[in-house]
């Protein structure tokens, strides 16, 4: 068990929690702005594709900060009920 | 893992409201997503009606665009003289050249039609500046737009929808649309005295739309242009009428002898002109400023050119152009994309286009 030595508090560190959830909220926008872009003519077309880029720019730079947090801090060891499948 | 019968039956109902509210949660964000997405929202005019109704009415000719389906590349470039730096910071109107890649065509979804068949040719041209920024603008040979709004628009396509019984527009239908719509008066009347220009090159092509210039100060100027020629020989098609592509003919024979040129002349919008409006033109005695000279000096056919793959949105500007409150601009940009989405996404299918056909060789190699 090397990670739960690593990770005494068993919890995933605040700068993770706050990423993942704030990623989480900005990933389900993209969804509606990019099916949102393409299905209207109005003005809001054009709005929306100029959140639609720097936003999936912003993601993919958080993920690689993402991918930075995890690797210095490891996260908490699975439960161990939990079924393989999941 | 054995549960208990005491254990099973308490679950469900234990958690029967976090289920529900867990289920609540993804069909409102389903319903939501439906009605964003326009699947439950059948009423809204989307970029996929009206391109289908483009196809609707003329067939569907796989890796062309559907509209303006007949066209031709153009290169050259553009020769900026610094007049209208006062009031756009863009590069391209510095003393500068910026290069041109560009598409003369005709209105219409068919690709084969004859160039006789349409009173209209249009220009349309992307400049890409020094800076990487580009300009692109489609124009045509009309002075006025006959509608004020994408859903006008697309009613006058249905109106134009041929009667499967006749091949042919129902005229019942066209006199409706135009009755209800007086807007359309001002091109209609034009149009009575247009014949096709039997050359790409004696033409005027209006941006029609307004757009917003700003200065380096950031101030903001309504403007439209036009492209003029400096070839003045204009003459009908009426003798022309043997080749159907004479527009491709004329132009490379014209081209032989020499490049073409046409001054970009941009008036400027008195406070108060509408640019919200391309079915209005603006009173004439508005001040008209000579920004540069476009020369085209070399045609390839569009199956395999520069142009064929470029999508002329009227949107994609540089820093120093900006759309107007004009709602066509908008629409035409979504619909170009719907347009140009579906013929890129053809283009890998047809003969001579991609790879084809050294595809099935590549595979038969183990």
């Amino acid at each position: 068990m090397k990670q739960a030595m690593k990770n005494a508090t068993g919890m995933f560190t605040l700068p993770a929690r706050i990423l993942h959830w704030l990623m989480a909220a900005l990933i389900l926008a993209m969804l509606f702005i990019g099916i949102g872009m393409v299905a209207t003519v109005s003005g809001r077309h054009e709005w929306l594709l100029h959140i639609h880029k720097p936003l999936g720019i912003a993601i993919l730079i958080l993920a690689v900060v993402r991918l930075a947090i995890r690797l210095r801090n490891p996260p908490p060891p699975l439960p161990a009920g939990l079924p393989l499948p999941q | 893992m054995p549960v208990s019968p005491s254990l099973s039956r308490s679950l469900p109902t234990r958690h029967a409201g976090a289920w529900l509210l867990i289920a609540a949660i993804v069909a409102a964000f389903a319903l939501v997503f439906g009605y964003v997405g326009g699947w439950l929202a059948p009423h809204r005019l989307t970029p996929k009606r009206i391109v289908n109704q483009f196809q609707k009415n003329a067939g569907v000719f796989p890796g062309y665009r559907r509209n303006h389906a007949k066209g031709i590349c153009v290169s050259g470039y553009f020769v900026g003289n610094g007049n209208v730096v006062p009031y756009s910071r863009a590069q391209v109107f510095t003393r500068s050249r910026t290069p041109v890649v560009g598409r003369f065509a005709i209105p219409g979804s068919n690709p084969y039609a004859p160039d006789g068949s349409v009173p209209i040719r249009s220009m349309a041209l992307r400049f890409t500046q020094a800076n990487g920024q580009q300009w692109r603008t489609g124009m045509n040979d009309i002075p006025v737009f006959p509608v004020s709004t994408p859903q006008v628009f697309y009613d006058q396509l249905k109106a134009k929808q041929p009667d499967p019984a006749t091949g042919k527009p129902d005229p019942a239908k066209l006199a409706a649309f135009f009755a209800a719509h007086p807007e359309t008066a001002a091109l209609r009347s034009w149009l009575k005295t247009a014949r096709p220009s039997a050359s790409f090159a004696t033409e005027r092509y209006y941006s029609l739309n307004a757009f917003v210039f700003t200065n380096a100060a950031g101030r903001r100027q309504a403007v439209r242009w036009v492209m003029t020629p400096i070839a003045t020989d204009a003459t009908h098609d009426s003798h022309k009428a043997a080749d159907p592509d004479y527009l491709a003919t004329d132009l490379a024979q014209r081209l032989a002898d020499g490049p073409l040129r046409w001054r970009l002349m941009v008036t400027l919008a008195n406070p108060g002109d509408p640019t919200n409006d391309a079915a209005k033109m603006w009173p004439s005695n508005r001040r008209t400023i000579d920004a540069g000279t476009l020369v085209i000096d070399r045609t390839t056919p569009q199956e395999s050119g520069p142009c064929r793959d470029v999508n002329y949105d009227p949107l994609v500007l540089p820093d120093g152009i900006e759309g107007s409150d004009d709602p066509l601009l908008p629409a035409r940009s979504a619909a170009y994309a719907d347009s140009y989405l579906r013929r890129t996404s053809e283009e890998a299918h047809l003969p001579g286009t991609a790879q084809t056909p050294a595809k099935p060789k590549l595979e038969s190699t183990p």
